[in-house]
């Protein structure tokens, strides 16, 4: 089996006026302002992909 | 100022036929984890034997309600690479990458992607994903099925179940199982934060 979608979901609380933040999975409630960051790969393996060719000058920057 | 964090991944699966996995009797449910290890297993053995194309949407800023729906957006970034082995090629973009190291031809010369903004931005932003399925497959909280879109497949058993067979067909629920959800630990989340912020992307750059 193979993935054809990959999600990452970062969240990060914020603190409030008084200075604090709310434990668990209330931060990330209903009213309540937290940052997100959502990463959405879509995958697709049905084709083979060539070996790379890649450039004298570049492989040696990777090295 | 943030302070708590929590990373979530979300898998959805499919095989060369379409939208199915895990197919399971309505009374035997498939150990997630266990399938999360062998999708994992999977996907990295079929990169180094056929490699695979992928497309990147990124979006970052505020929300405020339990949906995580972004409300105002800070960041949004768009990336595209082949993936062969331990290699990614972005043609667009002109650039080689392995998970550490990178080159960028400028139209003149090759550079180090990370010694520009963007390289940099790039390369903190844009993860191999059989990266995060190994951190998923090996760290994570907890590893859960997600309610399936699919409708429950009915198939008709002709065979008796138990031990005392008392004939005639019977038909029973095959539910499908295609989308998993790994909770990785707050440790982790903090390092794709740092990974976040120090791409530059949050200032402006």
């Amino acid at each position: 089996m193979l993935p054809r979608k990959l999600e990452l979901l970062v969240l990060t609380g914020m603190r409030n006026a008084d200075g604090k933040t709310a434990k668990g999975d209330s931060a990330f409630s209903k009213g309540v302002e937290h940052v997100v960051f959502r990463y959405e790969y879509s995958i697709d393996s049905s084709d083979k992909v060539d070996r790379f060719k890649i450039p004298t000058a570049a492989g040696k920057l990777m090295k | 100022m943030p302070t708590f964090f929590l990373p979530l991944i979300a898998v959805v699966l499919s095989t060369s036929s379409g939208l199915l996995s895990v197919v399971a009797a309505e009374d035997s449910v498939p150990d997630p984890r266990k399938a999360l290890r062998g999708i994992t297993a999977d996907f990295v053995k079929n990169s180094a034997a056929q490699g695979y194309s992928t497309r990147l949407l990124i979006s970052g800023g505020m929300a405020n309600n339990s949906d995580h729906e972004i409300v105002d957006q800070a960041v949004s970034e768009d990336y595209f690479g082949l993936v062969r082995g331990p290699l990614m090629h972005m043609p667009e973009a002109q650039i080689f990458r392995t998970v550490d190291k990178g080159a960028q031809f400028d139209g003149d010369i090759w550079r180090v992607l990370q010694s520009t903004a963007d390289g940099k931005k790039l390369d903190r932003l844009f993860s191999f994903p059989e990266l995060l399925l190994l951190d998923a497959s090996k760290k994570s909280k907890s590893v859960e099925w997600l309610e399936s879109t699919a409708k429950p497949r009915k198939v008709k058993r002709t065979e008796p179940r138990g031990r005392t067979a008392v004939g005639g067909s019977s038909e029973t629920e095959e539910r499908v199982y295609h989308r998993l959800r790994a909770t990785l630990p707050e440790k982790l989340a903090l390092e794709y934060f740092i990974d976040v912020q120090n791409s530059g992307c949050l200032s402006g750059g």
